[in-house]
């Protein structure tokens, strides 16, 4: 049955290739030029120093690199192995069919090798290969290495699938669409633990004892296995083959323990999922506090609101910044330095944690109002047949996506404020300035949303079509380039003139003109303050306000002549919209 | 002669040269209850989304009220109300902040909705399923909350494409009784369906559309009367009109030649 199976995905692959429009191969043919490019740069690497590098270090690096390949498979290949066990349209059709559900998950385990796990594979392989041709290695060598790289391989995803067949026996059903995040945010703090193994073991910071030759793990953590096998293979030494064949029974076992789930983790799992929430509330009547009926604008952020409070998943966005702040905090400990040593002036700390939270706004606020349109996915009719102006959608969707990052955002940094002893005045202007920098950021998320909108049920979160979210990317620092003029002469103090002109001596090209820009504004500050504080706030109100304005506009023009989303389905990629020219999902 | 509620005018639309509605004249009276019939594919739910503005017209024009939908859309838009044959809600709302929402668009007065939207989810056993999340409803749910959304801003003009899909039993004849008292009370509906009987028993006029043409319209009466036979049903004039027949015939010789003799 599993050959039937496989067969039928093979005719699925080459009919889903033969039907994809033009400009798919265009991107397919772009993203392998820049994986050879890279693939070229590090093989020529391994060339140019492979010969210098010693066994000890070797032995590091390797044992390293192949714990990276089980972490990169877990943390990257946790959302395909999710797919492919509860999210394959294919499921419910193939549950009822007389195909043993053992013979479905292995095909489905196969399919998995055909994404992440390929391409770790790949970009390991061909640098040891060439780094097997260099050292003139035993030859041996390449069939164990391979076998090697193949059982990592099978022990990171078979991890990944266990991850997935246990995680759903506990998650519960009514939870499945916060299921994902759950997974994500556990694996990633499990992947993060495991890279700390190296740092765990040793008194010395990693890059230190990786060069000195000093073991980076103990000898028990297979992938020392991995790296003695592919080591002592390499020069012929038969002292290969224990660790070696402790890998492969590794791998094995990773197998046999991800098989013996199945029955209970997959078909049962997928059921949960399938039931959805389920979950009755007891007879809870209609709110007591009556209704709350609003002005439109302020009805349609609200159910923005509604939309992003109740699903995990909306919150995503921010995940970068937690993982920033834990992890930064975590490595700053661990590295032997106190929060202590992070207070210093508040003349100095508070201009920089200005620059670095308006760097943070540029990536939330755009992305949070950019993915606002794609959020009304199916449920756009809604909007389109209610008597709402585009203004009042425009509006409506950008007050809520400028609060929720601005309100997060602000109790971040008076806490981080109050650490680090800034003054009242300093608080007030810092978050008053934000408050309107911060809304052109979104407001040109916003507009960007409009027009290249992509919803994707697999992936809720991926919003934006690519070439739009590298466009969001661009115009938010552009924007945020023009703000910062204003910044400079609202906030860097005049004595920074000095720290600035040691700059551009010492640098030149991009960040050397920046600095000589900042320090002329600077000198016009220092003879004319207040001009300069009036000239600052005018202008930090003209570009925050004015792009805002006339990017909301451009939006409400937009929702007026109907938002196109690409809606993106399981094997192919297409519009929803028969007439795209009415852009109505309808 | 009184003003049409809904007045379509040489209302057409095509997708890359393939005509899918072909200009439609049909006036549609203030407190009538209109069918809109036809097979799959005849044409039944573009011409809705061109008349509820979520899909433009190749040419023609759509008036609710005088108002054209195109020309004026938000003017017209306050006027009417829409239920789509599947009902694609914001998964993230309760079924009550969906009604909110709603109303807050509509701007209803306060009180006025929550008596309204009460007597609405009480009419359709939602009341307490209310205050749960919308992605927890069963299809016919969703319908239901659709239709109380629908209806409580009291709309001039009401558009329901397939309303008693999914329906159970009692409340698809809710949703009849309803209708059938609301337009007595002057609102002017507009339904789609598939059930010939429901179109018999509520519509006070009746269309045919097939292929992007209406092919019959008029009050049971007249259709009957047009075709010669006074006894004919609904369901007899519609598979005459758009050759079900023919196929009734074509399957009855399938079977007949597949009985054991």
């Amino acid at each position: 049955m599993i050959k039937v199976l496989l067969n039928n995905q093979r005719k699925i692959l080459v009919n889903m290739f033969r039907t994809q429009p033009k400009k798919n191969y265009i991107s397919y043919f772009f993203t392998l030029g820049i994986l050879t490019v890279l693939l070229y740069f590090l093989s020529k690497g391994v060339w140019a120093v492979g010969e210098s590098i010693s066994e000890p270090v070797l032995n590091g690096i390797l044992s390293y690199g192949f714990l990276i390949i089980i972490g990169i498979i877990i943390l990257l290949g946790l959302p395909q192995v999710f797919k492919h066990l509860y999210s394959a349209t294919d499921l419910g059709f193939l549950f009822t069919l007389p195909i043993p559900t053992r013979h479905i998950f292995w095909v489905k385990y196969l399919q998995s090798f055909i994404g992440i796990p390929l391409l770790v594979f790949v970009f390991f392989v061909v640098p040891m290969v060439i780094y097997g041709i260099l050292i003139e290695a035993n030859l041996l060598y390449y069939p164990v290495m391979i076998l090697v790289l193949i059982s990592l391989n099978i022990i990171g995803l078979s991890l990944a699938y266990l991850f997935n067949l246990v995680l759903i026996q506990v998650v519960p059903a009514s939870k499945a669409n916060e299921f994902m995040t759950a997974m994500s945010v556990l694996s990633g703090i499990f992947v993060y633990l495991m890279f700390m193994i190296p740092n765990l073991a040793n008194e010395r910071p990693l890059v230190e004892v990786l060069l000195s030759g000093l073991p980076l793990f103990p000898d028990w953590v297979p992938v020392r296995w991995a790296s003695a096998a592919v080591i002592n293979v390499a020069s012929g030494s038969m002292d290969f083959l224990l660790p070696f064949a402790l890998i492969l029974l590794l791998a094995l076992l990773s197998v046999l323990l991800t098989s013996s789930l199945v029955e209970k983790g997959f078909r049962t799992g997928w059921i949960r999922l399938s039931e959805g929430g389920g979950k009755k509330k007891k007879k809870s009547a209609i709110k007591k506090s009556g209704p709350k009926l609003h002005h439109p604008v302020i009805a349609v952020g609200k159910k923005e609101w509604f939309a992003i409070k109740r699903d995990m998943r909306e919150w995503l966005v921010f995940l970068p910044l937690i993982f920033f702040f834990i992890f930064g905090i975590a490595g700053f400990m661990t590295g032997g330095a106190s929060l202590c040593d992070l207070r210093g002036p508040n003349e100095i700390s508070w201009p920089i944690a200005q620059a670095a939270f308006l760097f943070t706004f540029a990536i939330f606020n755009g992305q949070l109002a950019a993915s606002s349109i794609a959020r009304e996915a199916s449920s756009l009719w809604v909007l389109r047949v209610l008597p709402l102006s585009g203004k009042n959608i425009a509006f409506g969707k950008l007050w809520i996506s400028w609060l929720i990052p601005f309100a997060l955002l602000t109790v971040l940094e008076v806490a981080v404020g109050a650490f680090l002893g800034w003054t009242i005045l300093q608080f007030a202007i810092g978050i008053a300035m934000k408050a309107v920098i911060t809304v052109g950021i979104s407001a040109i998320g916003l507009w960007l949303g409009t027009i290249g909108a992509k919803y994707n049920p697999a992936n809720p979160q991926n919003r934006l079509r690519f070439g739009t979210a590298f466009i969001l990317f661009i115009a938010s620092y552009i924007y945020l380039f023009l703000a910062l003029i204003p910044y400079v002469l609202l906030i860097v103090p005049v004595d920074a003139i000095g720290f600035l002109q040691d700059i551009i001596q010492d640098t030149d090209g991009f960040i050397g003109a920046i600095a000589s820009v900042v320090v002329t504004l600077l000198s016009w500050k220092a003879s004319s303050p207040l001009i300069a504080g009036i000239a600052g706030g005018t202008l930090m109100l003209v570009i925050s306000l004015g792009v805002a304005y006339m990017v909301t506009i451009a939006s409400a023009r937009k929702f007026n002549k109907g938002i196109e989303i690409e809606m993106v389905q399981e094997t192919n990629t297409k519009s929803l919209f028969k007439n795209k020219k009415s852009g109505s999902l309808y | 002669m009184e003003d049409a509620s809904i007045k379509l005018t040489n209302l057409a639309k095509s997708y890359r040269g393939q005509d899918a509605v072909h200009n439609l004249n049909v006036d549609v009276k203030k407190g009538e209850l209109f069918g809109f019939l036809g097979p799959n594919g005849a044409g039944k739910t573009t011409t809705i989304k061109m008349l509820t503005g979520l899909l433009e017209p190749t040419s023609g024009s759509a008036h609710i009220n005088d108002v054209d939908i195109w020309k004026n859309p938000i003017e017209a838009k306050k006027k009417i109300a829409y239920v789509p044959d599947q009902p694609n809600l914001y998964p993230k709302l309760t079924g009550w902040d969906y009604l909110e929402f709603i109303a807050s668009v509509f701007q209803v007065p306060q009180e006025k909705f929550q008596s309204k939207a009460k007597e609405l989810l009480q009419i359709f056993s939602l009341t307490e399923q209310a205050n749960d999340l919308i992605e927890s409803y069963s299809h016919g749910m969703k319908q239901k909350i659709a239709i109380c959304g629908a209806l409580v801003h009291e709309p001039e003009v009401l558009f329901l494409d397939e309303p008693t899909v999914g329906l159970d039993p009692k409340s698809a004849r809710s949703l009849k009784n309803l209708l059938r008292e609301l337009c007595d009370n002057g609102m002017t509906a507009f339904v789609s369906t598939h059930i010939l009987e429901i179109a018999e028993q509520m519509c006070d006029r009746v269309g045919i559309i097939l292929d992007g043409k209406i092919i019959a319209l008029g009050t049971m009466d007249e259709l009957r009367s047009s075709g010669g036979n006074l006894d004919q049903s609904l369901e007899d004039i519609f598979l005459e009109l758009t050759g079900g027949e023919d196929h009734q015939a074509l399957i009855s010789e399938i079977t007949d030649q597949g009985d054991p003799k």
